[in-house]
């Protein structure tokens, strides 16, 4: 089994281009607590979907904000 | 913290089956999922990446419960009249039972957009495979190809099953299939294809 305590992150961006999503894509496999992430280009609110067990939805949106792009938690 | 809920993975993707099967691939969005089955778009992301992994999931489910339904208390060591007889029983009545699966699949099967490599081979057709082997090799079978075995041997269930499923038949007369209509066809096509 998987470490149970894996939580799924989920954000709205406006990472439209492919380039965009390469550019953040570094930072994301650079970052050991990210197991896997993907952002849903085919979505409207091309949704950044990430897995971790350690990161806060705020530190997310700070790395990614960092780069120039919105990103703010979709609400479930 | 976010946590997983079966159920509610559940009926999230019974919502995403119906609304394939109405609106076939294209009708079908995250977000018009999210709305359909009352969660948010957010919800939907917790149990799937994007709309390939929700399709590819569906489709690994589906296959489950068919292999599972299809092989009730089958062994490919059967000797080919009763295996044969059990595959076309558990064969209706999977079909009864899950008419949307069987729309789902043919979507699936014929749409591009899915990656078929990302499916594996399954229990089934290793199943059928060695049923088949089997037969041949107990010299049981006519020497056929596996796709004129595979024509013969379901073909007639599968156009009875269409007549049933529309209710009726080709002459436009009500149709059901009986479990005897169904032993009628069996035995032509047994005969058919047995060697002795």
């Amino acid at each position: 089994m998987e470490d149970v305590r894996i939580e799924v992150l989920v954000f709205r961006t406006d990472i439209i281009e492919k380039a965009d999503s390469e550019n953040i894509g570094q930072i994301f496999n650079d970052d050991s607590r990210i197991k896997t992430w993907n952002i849903d280009q085919e979505d409207i609110d091309k949704v950044l979907r990430i897995e971790s067990s350690e990161m806060s939805p705020a530190e997310v949106i700070n790395m990614v904000t960092r780069l120039g792009y919105i990103c703010e938690e979709l609400p479930e | 913290m976010r946590l997983r809920d079966e159920s509610k993975e559940a009926a999230i993707r019974d919502k995403a089956i119906e609304m394939i099967v109405l609106e076939g691939f294209d009708g079908l969005s995250m977000q018009k999922l999210a709305k359909a089955a009352n969660v948010s778009p957010a919800t939907i992301y917790l149990y799937f990446k994007n709309r390939e992994d929700l399709l590819n999931q569906l489709y690994i489910g589906i296959d489950k419960v068919f292999a599972e339904e299809t092989l009730k208390d089958f062994n490919p060591e059967m000797h080919l009249e009763e295996g044969l007889w059990l595959q076309w029983r558990n064969r209706f009545a999977y079909h009864v039972k899950y008419p949307q699966h069987i729309h789902f699949m043919e979507q699936f099967r014929n749409s591009p957009l899915i990656n078929h490599k990302d499916i594996k081979e399954n229990v089934f057709k290793q199943a059928m495979g060695n049923f088949f082997r089997n037969a041949v090799k107990r010299n049981e079978m006519k020497e056929l190809p596996v796709e004129v075995f595979w024509a013969i041997a379901y073909g007639p269930l599968y156009t009875l099953i269409k007549f049933h499923n529309a209710k009726k038949s080709l002459t436009g007369n009500k149709f059901v299939l009986t479990e005897q209509k169904m032993k009628q066809a069996f035995d032509a096509v047994i005969k058919a294809l047995k060697k002795h």
